[in-house]
């Protein structure tokens, strides 16, 4: 190999050193890149993902609409009356306050409440006074075991039974039958005196004012474990008590055995409602006029002129009859519940069956079930408010509140106890 | 001349080959560990960790909306077709994950002569396997779609108007159809019931209109007087009785009973003026529901009307006995569910500007009935699941989805269009 003279600094042929490092970094670098744009550019690219639409947060279960303006108007109705836990109180319908009236007492039933006048109850087999300061006085002698009462004037009219002598009484015990005998109802006066017989027997009812009482009359027949009255009588206080319905009329419109299980009078003392049947039998609702035009209907076995009867459902015994309302506004309410098998015998408020309410305008003749199904169940207490317009039914699982004129407007209150009454004021 | 450059021929040192093994295998080595590098991280960057990481499987989206309640307990209850307002008939999961077309059904548009004010008259009802809708042309005459390639076929002859709904056996390969000559708006002359194959091959026919159509297709509910529904016109119910498909009849509510259980609810019913307005087969054929009502009662005095009674009838033993329901001012729809559990309601009034409930009574196959309340409801049409453990309300804009052995179990949504049946399996997703 040849040179140039003069060059030698110039010109190096010496061969240049590999420098592996460098060219390594370089490639390095360039496979970086270019690696990573193939890379980006020949991976899959993955489906979308499905847009997540957030659920709202779930709520709490809706609730029952309290029925607001069905309570309103059961407020304006005025305070209940409840018993429970052994005591009688004052429920307000919207089911916040309660007031206990009295403590040592719980009352089965209460009379409507009269201006100046003490609580009427009735409980223990005996008709009370309740005060103001919740002492209890009883009305009714020893030995009157009573089992229903209502107001005949300014008097109270109860009705019941009268224990069995001891010897009789074993024997009924050993029959499982009542210890007691039916008697007459007495007159009790709420100021005291000495009470007077009527003959009549359980149920009893009055009108408003207590002018027309009513009661059961004639044979008592054996009723599951007791006895009933097989007649109805109706008439003033004090005054001749007139048959409106014999036996041979109340059979001919029930069944053979049938007995008066339930009484109630209209406000105005024209009409009587009789709900009547055997034990295990048919039983049906009788509507009759206290003064029947024409008299007493000619066959026997008819019904007074002017009187309704709507059949009971088979199985079914009445458990409450009530009015409320006059003339055109009149209306009655029958609580039929299911009676069949195991049922005949359990009280109201362990009666896990069915039940409806059907609701009569006698004026018009129109009949509904205005309450039926499951707030019948174990039911146990039924009123309506002091103005009619709201009807009340108490049982476990909570009170029904249902508007009258409207009965699918309606209310589920959580409040628990027994209703007695709707006087609509405390005593 | 220029002397010529070139590069002298690299001379290995002494140790040669190891140092020019390493002059070339070392970038080459890097150029590919930098290939594979970015090539990873490109990869990486458009697949990110999933790929490597699979994590919590993601749902469909929810295809339903203002969803209250929770909607995944409706998983596996079928699907629910529905209509859209283009005629577009859809099946949608209850759950709302997953929709599919059915098909179109645009000629459906009619309504029948004689249930002018039947709920869901005016609409197609899909059978349950989804493939044929049943519903009303425009002159009323009964007609099917076959909503694979909206093939028309109509159910009865030329001239014909259907008098009252179409029922459709539980798997819809039967129906019913009850058609005559129009006359007027809402009658229907001499009324014949025909049961026919969804292909329209018939398999039986009779006079009259029948009430209900048994769950397999092969008995019905039909007026227990015929003469009064075949003759010249189409006459008030007084009886049902049950005909079978081998042509046979036997009683249900005889005339007579008809007046005594219509008796428990209202003192002026009498032979003559008490008819039945309404009877439903339960699934198993052996009972069945019976409203019976006082024809033209008085006219409503306050918030009252004559109220009917609702029987339930043994059909072996024609024992009947009452069901306790209200209905004060207006009847509301009785339904079966598929396991022998039934279901009635008490709408409120329409008018009620208190926002009234919406009462149901589920009456289950053992055990007490319980009470189902819905607030601020008017519209009380409903459905059970095909397994009858939910109760849908369907009506009002609204899907209401009730559990029936929990009520407090509740599942709503805007109602994606209207319903046109509840249909069995799992849904396609």
């Amino acid at each position: 190999m040849g040179s140039l003279l003069g060059d030698a600094d110039v010109w190096d042929d010496t061969p240049a050193r590999p420098r592996p490092l460098r060219r390594g970094l370089a490639g390095l670098c360039a496979g970086l890149i270019v690696g990573l744009a193939v890379g980006w550019a020949v991976a899959p690219r993955p489906v979308p993902s499905a847009p997540v639409v957030p659920l709202p947060a779930a709520r709490p279960p809706p609730q029952p609409e309290q029925g607001g303006a069905v309570v309103d108007q059961a407020i304006l109705a005025g305070p209940m009356l409840a018993t429970g836990l052994g005591k009688l109180q004052e429920v307000q319908p919207n089911g916040i306050s309660a007031r206990v009236i009295s403590a040592g007492s719980a009352p089965v039933a209460i009379l409507p409440a009269r201006k100046g006048a003490p609580l009427v109850a009735l409980g223990g087999d005996a008709v009370v006074l309740i005060d103001r300061a919740g002492t209890v006085s009883q009305l009714n002698p020893s030995g009157f075991r009573a089992r229903g009462m209502a107001w005949a004037g300014s008097k109270v009219l109860a009705c019941g039974r009268r224990p069995l002598p001891p010897d009789q009484g074993q024997i009924a015990d050993a029959a499982g039958e009542d210890r007691t005998r039916n008697a007459p109802a007495l007159l009790l006066g709420v100021k005291g005196g000495k009470p007077s017989e009527v003959k009549l027997a359980c149920p009893v009812g009055s009108s408003a004012g207590g002018d027309v009482i009513a009661g059961a009359g004639g044979a008592q027949v054996t009723y599951r474990s007791t006895t009933r009255g097989t007649t109805v009588l109706a008439g003033r206080p004090g005054g001749p008590l007139r048959t409106l319905l014999s036996r041979a009329q109340l059979e001919a419109a029930t069944g053979p055995g049938a007995s008066v299980g339930a009484i109630a009078v209209s406000p105005d003392g024209e009409l009587v409602a009789v709900a009547a049947g055997a034990a295990g039998g048919r039983w049906a609702m009788l509507l009759l006029p206290v003064h029947p035009a024409g008299g007493q209907g000619p066959a026997p076995a008819r019904l007074p002129a002017g009187s309704r009867r709507i059949a009971v459902a088979p199985g079914y015994e009445a458990a409450w009859l009530g009015f409320t309302g006059e003339g055109a506004a009149l209306r009655l309410a029958m609580v039929a519940v299911d009676r069949r098998g195991g049922l005949g015998e359990q009280v109201l408020a362990n009666r896990a069956g069915n039940g409806y309410v059907l609701g009569y305008d006698p004026a018009n003749q129109v009949a509904a079930v205005i309450l039926a199904g499951p707030p019948l169940e174990r039911a146990d207490g039924f009123a309506f408010s002091a103005d009619g317009q709201v009807f009340a039914v108490s049982a476990r699982r909570g009170w029904t509140l249902l508007r009258t004129e409207q009965p699918s407007e309606r209310a589920t209150l959580p409040i628990g106890g027994t209703l007695l009454a709707w006087p609509g004021t405390g005593p | 001349m220029r002397p010529r450059l070139r590069w002298p021929a690299w001379a290995a040192p002494e140790d040669g080959d190891r140092a020019g093994v390493a002059a070339v295998g070392v970038p080459v080595l890097l150029l590919v560990a930098g290939l594979a590098l970015g090539g990873t991280a490109g990869w990486r960057s458009v697949t990110g960790r999933a790929a490597a990481a699979p994590g919590a499987p993601v749902g469909p989206p929810l295809l339903v909306r203002s969803v209250e309640g929770p909607i995944e307990e409706l998983r596996g209850q079928g699907e629910i077709a529905y209509a859209g307002a283009d005629g577009v008939i859809a099946a949608l999961t209850p759950d709302g994950r997953a929709r599919r077309a059915l098909g179109r059904a645009t000629k459906l548009r009619g309504k029948p002569a004689g249930a002018a004010f039947e709920p869901g008259g005016t609409l197609p009802m899909v059978s349950a396997d989804g493939a044929v809708a049943y519903g009303y042309l425009d002159d009323g005459s009964p007609a099917s779609v076959r909503l694979a390639d909206a093939r028309m076929l109509r159910l009865s002859p030329p001239g014909t108007v259907a008098a009252t709904a179409i029922r459709q056996s539980a798997d819809g390969a039967v129906v019913a159809v009850c058609t005559g000559k129009r006359r007027g708006e809402t009658e229907v002359d001499s009324p014949v019931t025909s049961i026919a194959e969804r292909d329209g091959r018939q398999l039986a026919s009779f006079p009259g209109c029948l009430l209900d159509l048994a769950r397999d297709g092969r008995a019905a509910l039909v007026p227990e007087d015929p003469a009064g529904a075949s003759g010249t016109h189409q006459g008030p119910v007084r009886g049902v009785r049950l005909w079978r498909r081998s042509g046979s009849y036997r009683p249900v509510l005889s005339p007579a009973a008809a007046v005594e259980a219509a008796s428990l609810v209202d003192p002026t019913a009498k032979s003559g003026n008490v008819v039945v307005d309404g009877a439903w087969l339960a699934p198993d054929a052996r009972r069945a529901l019976v409203r019976v009502a006082v024809a033209d009662p008085p006219p409503p005095v306050g918030g009252w009307r004559s109220g009917p009674a609702l029987v339930l009838v043994d059909l072996a033993s024609r024992h009947w006995e009452l069901v306790p329901s209200e209905a004060p001012t207006s009847t509301g729809p009785v339904l079966w569910a598929p396991n022998g559990a039934f279901a009635h309601a008490l709408p409120p009034d329409s008018w009620d500007p208190s926002g009234a409930n919406l009462l149901v009574t589920y009456a289950p196959p053992v055990g007490t009935p319980t009470l189902l309340e819905v607030s601020h409801r008017t519209d009380s049409r409903m459905v059970f699941s095909p397994d009858g453990a939910w109760l849908l309300l369907h009506g009002g804009g609204q899907w209401v989805f009730i559990r029936v052995e929990d009520p407090s179990l509740r599942v709503t949504y805007v109602a994606p269009g209207e319903f046109a049946g509840w249909l069995p399996g799992q849904g396609t997703r």
